[in-house]
C-alpha cells in the first residue's frame, strides 16, 4: 500500500513535469532552439499566482487565466528581443546560442526575482489545501489531483489547437519544414513568435500548477528545466500525450527510487534514465548520430 | 500565346554565400503559357526558381510578377500574390494528413476565402487524394506524393505555378501523367513554368522553353523548335 | 615569441607577489582572479576551442572540491587529495561525455546540466553539514601555498589553451567547432578529439575545485556544485573572448574587480549586471571584450587583430 501511495504521489508530480516538458518541446520542435530558462518562466508563473492569491485572494485555479497570458507576453518579448536574432544562423550555431542565451536569462530572471521578492519560499494556502480523497489506504490530495487534471486539459486544448485550427497547423508545418511552410504562405517569423509565446504560456500554466502543489522560490527554475529536458529526451517530440505520459513515468520512477533506495538518491534516477536513453536510442530529437 | 507578361526575370543573379550560381538570367513568361526550363545539373535552374519564389534573396536583378517587383519580398507574401512553387523533392509535411497538407496549401488569405470550393476542385482533379485524405502524407507512394505536392500548390489558387523537377523519381508512366496534368492545369487558366532534367518530356509538353547552362540562358524559343535543333537534342535531350 | 616573453614575465611577477607583499588583501584578490581564470579557462578548453557547450562545469569543480576536501581533512597529503579530486572530475567527465559526445545537438549540454544539478541536490541530501577546518588546521593556515596552487592552475590551463591554439589537435577542434560534418569528412577523429578536450577541461575543473577546497575555511559541500560556478565560467569566458587564449584571464580580472567592488553594496547586483552583459555579448559581440576592443581600436585606426571566432550565419 505504501508503494501504491508512492506511485500516486509520483504520478501527481510527474504530470506537472509533463506539462512543463510540452512547453519546452513545443519551442524546440518549431524553432529548433532550446530555451533553458523555461524553468524560470515556470517560476514567474508560480509567483504570478502567489501574488494574485496573497494580495487579492484570487484562487490559483482562477489565476491560470492570468499567468498563461502574462507568460505568453513575457515569452513574446524574450523572443522579439533576443531569440529572434538567432533565426538566420545555421542549425547548430542556432541551437548552441539559444542554449547560451537561455542560460544567461535563467540567471537574470532568478536574480530579478530575488531582488523583487526576496529569496524566501512562498506557498499558497487555500481553504481546500488539506482535503484528500481516500481510496482504501491510499490518500490522494485533491488540490494536486485537480492541478494534474487542469494540466491535462490544457494539453488537450493545445492538441486541438495544433490539429484543428489554421494557426495550429501552421505551427506544425513550420516545425516539420519551415521552407515548405513559407511556400504555403505562412509567415515563419510570426509562427516562431506564436510558438515561443505558447511555449512560455504553458510554462506559466505549469508555474501556477506548481504553486498549488508546492512552494515557489526564485531558485526553483533550474530543476524544472532539468525535469522538462529529461522528459523530452525520454519521450521524443512525437506527441503531446506521449510527453505527458513520460512525465508521469519520471515522477513515479523518482518516487519509487526514493522509497526503495532512500531519499538521498531521488534525483539520480533522472540522470540514469537520461544515460540509458542515450545508450539505447542514440539519435532523435536533440541531436543526430 | 500572346498574353500579358506574368513573370519577368531581368538579369537575375543569385549566390549561396560567396558561391555564385546564377550569373544573369533573363526570361519572360506570358499569361496562359507552359514554359519549360531545361539544362544540365548545376545550371542554376532550381536556384532561379527559389529566388523567384523568395526563398533565396537575389544578389542583383529584378523579378516582376503581374507588373510589380517581388524580389526581396518574403516567400509567404509572394505566395499570397498568386505565385506558387512546387519545390524539388516535393517537401510535403509527411507527418500530417493529405487533407491537412491541402488545407495548408490554401493558407494564404487570398485563397482561404474559397478554400472549401478549391479543395473540392483539387480532389476532383486528383481522385486518389480524395481517397487518401486522412492518410499521412509520408505514407503515400512517390506518384501520389507528387500529385499531392501539385494539388497543395493549386490550393493557393495561383496565377503562376512553378514546378521544380516534377518527374524526379517517378516511373515513366507517371511522368507522362504528370505532364498531362500540367497541360490540364494550364487549360484551367494557370500559367506554368516547369524546370526539368527530363528535357524531352518537358519540351514535348511546353509552349516555349529556356535552356540554362552555367547560370546563364544558353538558348530559348518555341519548345518544338528547340526540340528540332540538333545540338540541343544531343546535349540536353540525349537523343 | 614576444607573447611568450610577456607571459613569462607576467608569470615571474605573479610568482614574486607573496615575497614582495605581506598584505593578505592583495594576495586574496589575486588568488580569486587566478582561481576564476582557471575555472573559466578550463571551460574554454572544450567550449571555446571545440564548440561543445558544457552547462554543468560546476559538477566537475564540485567533485574536485568535495573529494579533495574529504581526503585532506581525513589526513591525506594535499597533492594526493588534489589528485583524487582531479581523477573523480575526469571520470565524471568521461561518464557523461562518452555517451553524449557521440551525438550532436543538445545532448551534451543537457547531460552536463543534469549531472551538476543532480550532484548538487544529492550532496545537499547526503552531506548537509558545513565542512570546516579544525582549530589545528586553522593554526597552520598560510595563504602563500594556496596562492601558488592557484597560479599553477591558471598557468597550466592557459598553457594548454595556448597549446590548443597552436597545434594540429587544436586545429582539429576548431574544425569541429566550425562544422563537424566537414571535420569528420576530412578525417578528423571528431569523437576522440572532443572527448580528449573534455578530459582536459574536466581535469582542470577538478583541480580548480581542489584549490578552492584547500583555500576555503568552511563551505557547504553542495555549494561547490552550485550552478553559480558554471555561470561564472561562462560569463568570464564570454566577456574576455570565447575560444581565445587570453580571454578567460582578462575576463577573470575584470569579473573579480567588478564583483568585489559591487559586493559591498548588494550581493545580487553583480550577478544581474554580469548576466545582462553575458547575454549581450552572446547576442551582439560573440568575440567578447577583447574582440570588441580590437574592433573599437580598428575604428580608431589602430592595427586590427584577426577575428578568433567564426562568422555567424
Amino acid at each position: 500500500m505504501i508503494v501504491l501511495q508512492n506511485i500516486v504521489f509520483g504520478a501527481l508530480v510527474g504530470g506537472l513535469y509533463g506539462v512543463a516538458a510540452v512547453g519546452l518541446a513545443l519551442v524546440f520542435g518549431v524553432l529548433k532552439m532550446l530555451n533553458v530558462s523555461h524553468g524560470e518562466l515556470i517560476m514567474l508563473g508560480g509567483y504570478a499566482s502567489f501574488w494574485l492569491f496573497s494580495l487579492w485572494g484570487l484562487d490559483p485555479f482562477l489565476s491560470l487565466a492570468a499567468s498563461g497570458p502574462a507568460l505568453f507576453l513575457v515569452g513574446a518579448v524574450l523572443y522579439l528581443g533576443l531569440f529572434s536574432r538567432l533565426v538566420p544562423l545555421h542549425d547548430e550555431e542556432k541551437l548552441k546560442n539559444s542554449i547560451l542565451i537561455g542560460f544567461g536569462l535563467a540567471l537574470i530572471l532568478q536574480v530579478l526575482a530575488i531582488l523583487a521578492w526576496t529569496a524566501d519560499e512562498r506557498a499558497i494556502t487555500t481553504a481546500y489545501a488539506g482535503q484528500v480523497w481516500r481510496l482504501g489506504a491510499v490518500v490522494v490530495p485533491l488540490a494536486r489531483l485537480a492541478a494534474l487534471a487542469v494540466g491535462f486539459v490544457a494539453l488537450g486544448g493545445l492538441h486541438l489547437f495544433l490539429h484543428r485550427t489554421d494557426p495550429g497547423r501552421a505551427i506544425r508545418a513550420t516545425a516539420e519544414d519551415w521552407q515548405a511552410a513559407a511556400l504555403m504562405g505562412i509567415s515563419v517569423r510570426r509562427t516562431y513568435l506564436c510558438a515561443f509565446g505558447l511555449g512560455s504560456a504553458l510554462a506559466g500554466v505549469s508555474g501556477t500548477l506548481v504553486s498549488i502543489a508546492d512552494a515557489v522560490s526564485p531558485s526553483i527554475g533550474l530543476s524544472w528545466t532539468l525535469k522538462a529536458l529529461i522528459v523530452v529526451v525520454l519521450a521524443g517530440l512525437g506527441s503531446i500525450f506521449g510527453t505527458f505520459v513520460a512525465g508521469v513515468g519520471l515522477g513515479i520512477a523518482e518516487s519509487l527510487s526514493a522509497f526503495f533506495l532512500g531519499g538521498v538518491y531521488r534525483e539520480v534516477v533522472g540522470l540514469a534514465l537520461f544515460l540509458i536513453v542515450l545508450a539505447v536510442r542514440p539519435s532523435g530529437l536533440f541531436g543526430r548520430p | 500565346m500572346n498574353g500579358a507578361p506574368v513573370l519577368e526575370l531581368r538579369d537575375l543573379q543569385v549566390a549561396y554565400g560567396d558561391q555564385r550560381v546564377v550569373w544573369g538570367v533573363s526570361l519572360e513568361v506570358r499569361d496562359g503559357e507552359v514554359v519549360a526550363v531545361i539544362g544540365p545539373n548545376g545550371a542554376g535552374k532550381t536556384t532561379t526558381l527559389l529566388a523567384t519564389a523568395g526563398l533565396l534573396r537575389p544578389l542583383a536583378g529584378q523579378v516582376t510578377f503581374l507588373g510589380a517587383r517581388i524580389d526581396g519580398l518574403p516567400p509567404h507574401t509572394i505566395v499570397d500574390r498568386g505565385l506558387a512553387l512546387v519545390p524539388e523533392g516535393r517537401r510535403l509535411f509527411g507527418a500530417m494528413t493529405v487533407r491537412e497538407n491541402l488545407l495548408l496549401g490554401g493558407y494564404p488569405a487570398r485563397a482561404r476565402r474559397d478554400r472549401a470550393a478549391t479543395l473540392a476542385e483539387v480532389m476532383d482533379l486528383f481522385p486518389v487524394l480524395a481517397a487518401r485524405a486522412h492518410q499521412r502524407a509520408g505514407t503515400l507512394s512517390g506518384g501520389e506524393q507528387q500529385m499531392l505536392a501539385i494539388g497543395r500548390a493549386l490550393m493557393a489558387r495561383p496565377r503562376l505555378l512553378l514546378l521544380d523537377e516534377p518527374s524526379l523519381g517517378l516511373a515513366p508512366r507517371l511522368v507522362r501523367r504528370v505532364f498531362e496534368l500540367v497541360r490540364e492545369i494550364a487549360a484551367r487558366g494557370v500559367t506554368v513554368v516547369v524546370v526539368e532534367q527530363n528535357a524531352f518530356q518537358a519540351l514535348e509538353h511546353a509552349d516555349r522553353a529556356y535552356v540554362l547552362s552555367g547560370g546563364r540562358v544558353a538558348a530559348s524559343g518555341p519548345a518544338r523548335e528547340l526540340l528540332a535543333r540538333d545540338e540541343i537534342r544531343r546535349t540536353y535531350v540525349g537523343l | 615569441m614576444r607573447g611568450a616573453a610577456a607571459a613569462a614575465l607576467a608569470l615571474g611577477l605573479l610568482a614574486a607577489v607573496p615575497v614582495l607583499t605581506g598584505r593578505s588583501a592583495v594576495l586574496n584578490w589575486l588568488f580569486l582572479v587566478l582561481l576564476h581564470a582557471g575555472i573559466a579557462q578550463s571551460w574554454n578548453l572544450l567550449a571555446g576551442f571545440g564548440g561543445q557547450v558544457n552547462l554543468g562545469h560546476a559538477a566537475f569543480f564540485g567533485l574536485g572540491a568535495v573529494v579533495a576536501r574529504i581526503l585532506w581533512l581525513d589526513g591525506a597529503a594535499v597533492p594526493w587529495a588534489l589528485f583524487a579530486g582531479v581523477a573523480a572530475a575526469g571520470a565524471a567527465g568521461l561518464l557523461i561525455g562518452a555517451p553524449s559526445l557521440r551525438l550532436r545537438g543538445a545532448y551534451f549540454a543537457i547531460g552536463t546540466l543534469a549531472l551538476a544539478e543532480i550532484l548538487r541536490i544529492t550532496f545537499a541530501n547526503a552531506m548537509p553539514e558545513v565542512s570546516a577546518l579544525s582549530a589545528a588546521q586553522l593554526g597552520d593556515y598560510a595563504l602563500a601555498p594556496r596562492y601558488y596552487l592557484a597560479l599553477l592552475l591558471a598557468a597550466g590551463t592557459t598553457t594548454v589553451a595556448w597549446g590548443f591554439s597552436a597545434s594540429r589537435f587544436g586545429l582539429g577542434l576548431a574544425a569541429i567547432r566550425e562544422d563537424e560534418d566537414v571535420a569528420a569528412a576530412i578525417g578528423i577523429p571528431t569523437f576522440r578529439q572532443k572527448l580528449l578536450a573534455l578530459l582536459a577541461s574536466t581535469v582542470f575543473a577538478g583541480l580548480a575545485g581542489g584549490v578552492f577546497a584547500y583555500y576555503h575555511l568552511s563551505f557547504y559541500p553542495s555549494f561547490a556544485f552550485s550552478p553559480i560556478w558554471t555561470f561564472d565560467a561562462l560569463i568570464i569566458t564570454f566577456l574576455g573572448g570565447v575560444g581565445t587564449v587570453w580571454g578567460p584571464v582578462v575576463g577573470a580580472a575584470f569579473f573579480i574587480l567588478v564583483r568585489e567592488a559591487l559586493a559591498l553594496r548588494l550581493a545580487e547586483l553583480h550577478l544581474l549586471i554580469f548576466g545582462v552583459l553575458f547575454v549581450l555579448v552572446v547576442v551582439a559581440f560573440p568575440g567578447g571584450l577583447m574582440q570588441a576592443g580590437a574592433a573599437l581600436g580598428r575604428r580608431l585606426g589602430a592595427p586590427a587583430r584577426p577575428a578568433q571566432r567564426p562568422q555567424q550565419g
